[in-house]
């Protein structure tokens, strides 16, 4: 199919916005002090939403499964939810989708709540244009921009965006609001390919002064460590099993169930769950394959980099850079896996 | 769309005390529940917890189930508190049971230990429901004390049955005690088996799975006659909350039961 591209100015993108915002909740990024995270679009401060730029604090299964929810029936007795439109997604959270849906939409049994969800929930992305520090998914072959898994993609030229049609669902969302869209041309699109692989060489640069390793020579090496000595002591010793890691992280999928009783009102709840928890392995009588702190913190990388290329053809890991930011144990993916790569 | 996170209540029908630690409770589900020997199920206790354990009832009776649970903490301690007309929830059953498939014109090596004769029972049941496909079952099992032993009557009785041979030891005895005193690994010499025509089954306590394997090898079993029960924590069941990892499978999907030969290479399985 060939590809379909507008223009949008910048103007008109916020009464783009707002019209979607009449019918669906319409959450966009927006800046918070030196970081960008999701609010629920309001056309009374309509000048500090950024679509552009790098990706929200939260990860995107956020807005797809909630870190607690009840189970007991479903369609979810009494609470239910608005169809909803994300803005200004990333590649980074698009490429975790592979993983959550891989979990809870394409493997039987399937999550009946996961796939509500999904389904009421429409893609706008946006491609990157600010370079953090944290950033690594070029190191992972991942690009800074999406080409598949969106509605519709942004990419901002001076003050349009160019806009690609993703699929069916986005290219509705074109045609109800046709006035405020004009069709792309071809220096738009080329200006746009000359930006996408100028930034992802600023991304490549970083990535190369860091150090990170590449996807091949990730590929194996944590099976491997296993053989090294102290090699995962070293990096757990700063580690407060806080959790951070695993709630960020836009793959970690874990959760767990549990069985709650108020006013005498039973109730089930799945909520995310941590593999850094000391409690997450544990089995009877307090038993405990994982009691090692280290070894918990092997299991997230293993996980992530043995499990899921073997079962799935990819990384459990989009290079988003999430985790580097949250621990406080200023434990840095980059570092241990360079560590690993290494074998010291 | 079906929600496979909730459970089908069923009726404590009867419970029959089998150790000082170990309960047997026979279940009445509200709609009728089959299962294979060797697949696992969630039990929960509404309101309260829930926890996996395997079926130790015979798999031809579709209208009742039993369970034979050991009190270790807080939701078996719980289900041990619970009484006749008491309700539980039930979800599944879950995995992959035993391979009685690849059992056929083979002889049967089953090596138990406490609570591991749960499922093993049921394995029992099942064989015996079609033993002419099976040459002979061998059962060794090891409690820690004469007290402990499970389902005394059963294992009476087959021990008594020409078609089964049965030998037990307990890691104490007591004065009463004439059998075998020692690790199960004790039972485990001077096999008469035609290893090549015989597989063997282990389920019980995780360094005990690991000793007899060691001691199966030894003995000249291939690891892919080696068929092993894993107890990894479990939550969903079904593949996706992510807990029961082992390698590059889950236990509750790929397993409970896996063959040696397939998780060998895995690191850590024994932990
Ligand atoms: C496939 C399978 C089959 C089993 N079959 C039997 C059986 O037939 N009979 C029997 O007596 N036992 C069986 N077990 C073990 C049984 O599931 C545990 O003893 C039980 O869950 C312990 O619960 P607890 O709350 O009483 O233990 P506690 O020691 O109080 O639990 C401590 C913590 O660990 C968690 N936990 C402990 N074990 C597990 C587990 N395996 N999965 C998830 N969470 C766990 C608890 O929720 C709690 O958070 C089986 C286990 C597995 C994996
Ligand atoms: S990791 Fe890559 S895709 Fe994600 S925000 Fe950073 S530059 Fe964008
Ligand atoms: S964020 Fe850091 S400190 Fe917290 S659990 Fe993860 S590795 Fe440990
Ligand atoms: S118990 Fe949830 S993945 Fe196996």
């Amino acid at each position: 199919m060939a590809r379909e591209y507008y223009v949008i100015n910048s103007e008109n993108f916020r009464t783009f916005l707002l019209n979607l915002s009449k019918e669906r909740d319409v959450y966009a990024p927006a800046k918070k002090n030196d970081f960008i995270s999701y609010e629920k679009f309001d056309p009374e401060y309509e000048e500090k939403y950024i679509p552009d730029q790098i990706r929200a604090s939260e990860p995107i299964k956020s807005f797809l499964t909630h870190s607690r929810e009840k189970v007991d029936t479903f369609p979810p007795a009494g609470r239910g939810h608005n169809k909803q439109i994300l803005v200004g997604v990333k590649n980074c959270d698009i490429t975790s989708l592979a993983i959550q849906d891989f979990v809870f939409k394409d493997n039987d049994p399937k999550d009946p709540f996961y796939i509500k969800m999904r389904e009421d929930t429409t893609i706008i992305s946006c491609d990157c244009n600010l370079l953090r520090e944290t950033c690594f998914c070029v190191a992972l072959d991942i690009t800074p921009y999406p080409e598949k898994g969106f509605d519709l993609n942004l990419s901002k030229e001076a003050d349009d965006f160019i806009v690609e049609v993703g699929s069916e669902k986005g290219r509705n969302l074109i045609a109800e609001n046709r006035d405020l869209f004009s069709k792309a041309d071809e220096t738009q699109i080329k200006n746009r390919s000359a930006k996408r692989e100028s930034f992802k060489n600023s991304l490549k640069s970083q990535a190369q002064e860091k150090e990170t390793p590449d996807k091949k020579s990730i590929t194996g090496s944590i099976k491997k460590s296993y053989a090294v000595g102290d090699i995962w002591n070293h990096f757990a010793s700063t580690c407060i099993e806080c959790g951070g890691c695993n709630h960020c992280c836009p793959a970690c999928h874990c959760f767990g169930l549990s069985d709650q009783k108020k006013d005498n009102i039973k109730a089930r709840y799945k909520s995310w769950d941590a593999c850094l928890y000391n409690s997450y392995a544990r089995v009877a009588g307090g038993a405990n394959p994982r009691r090692h702190l280290y070894e918990r913190l092997r299991n997230r990388f293993d996980k992530k980099f043995e499990f899921f290329p073997d079962v799935l053809g990819i990384f459990g890991c989009t290079g988003c850079g999430r985790c580097i930011e949250a621990c406080p144990g200023k434990i840095d993916i980059r570092e241990v896996l360079k560590k690993i790569v290494q074998g010291k | 769309m079906e929600n496979p996170y909730k459970f089908i209540e069923a009726e404590i029908i009867d419970v029959k005390d089998e150790t000082p630690t170990i309960k047997t409770f026979v279940l009445k589900p509200k709609e009728r529940i089959s299962f294979k020997t060797g697949e696992f199920m969630e039990v929960a206790i509404p309101g309260f917890g829930e926890g996996p354990f395997t079926p130790s009832s015979n798999p031809k009776d579709d209208t009742k189930l039993e369970f034979t649970i050991m009190d270790v903490g807080r939701v078996t301690g719980a289900l041990h508190r619970m009484k006749t007309g008491g309700v539980v929830g039930l979800r599944g059953p879950y995995g992959k049971g035993y391979p009685l498939g690849e059992f056929k014109g083979k002889e049967i090596l089953i090596v138990g230990g406490g609570v591991g004769l749960a499922p093993i029972r049921s394995l029992i049941y099942a064989l015996f429901n079609q033993l002419d496909n099976y040459k002979k079952i061998y059962l060794k099992y090891g409690a820690k004390t004469p007290p402990d032993i499970m389902y005394k009557d059963e294992v009476d009785r087959w021990s008594k049955d020409g078609r089964s041979d049965v030998k037990l030891t307990v890691d104490a005895g007591d004065a009463k005690w004439k059998g075998n005193v020692g690790l199960v690994t004790t039972i485990l010499e001077d096999l008469k088996i035609d290893l090549n025509k015989s597989v063997s089954v282990v389920c019980g306590p995780p360094i005990m799975m690991k000793f007899v394997t060691f001691k199966l090898l030894e003995i000249g079993y291939k690891p892919e006659d080696i068929y092993l029960s894993m107890e990894k924590n479990m939550s969903c069941g079904i593949g996706k909350c992510g807990h029961c990892r082992i390698g590059n499978s889950y236990a509750c999907k790929d397993g409970p039961v896996f063959s040696y030969k397939t998780i060998k290479d895995y690191p850590n399985i024994w932990d």
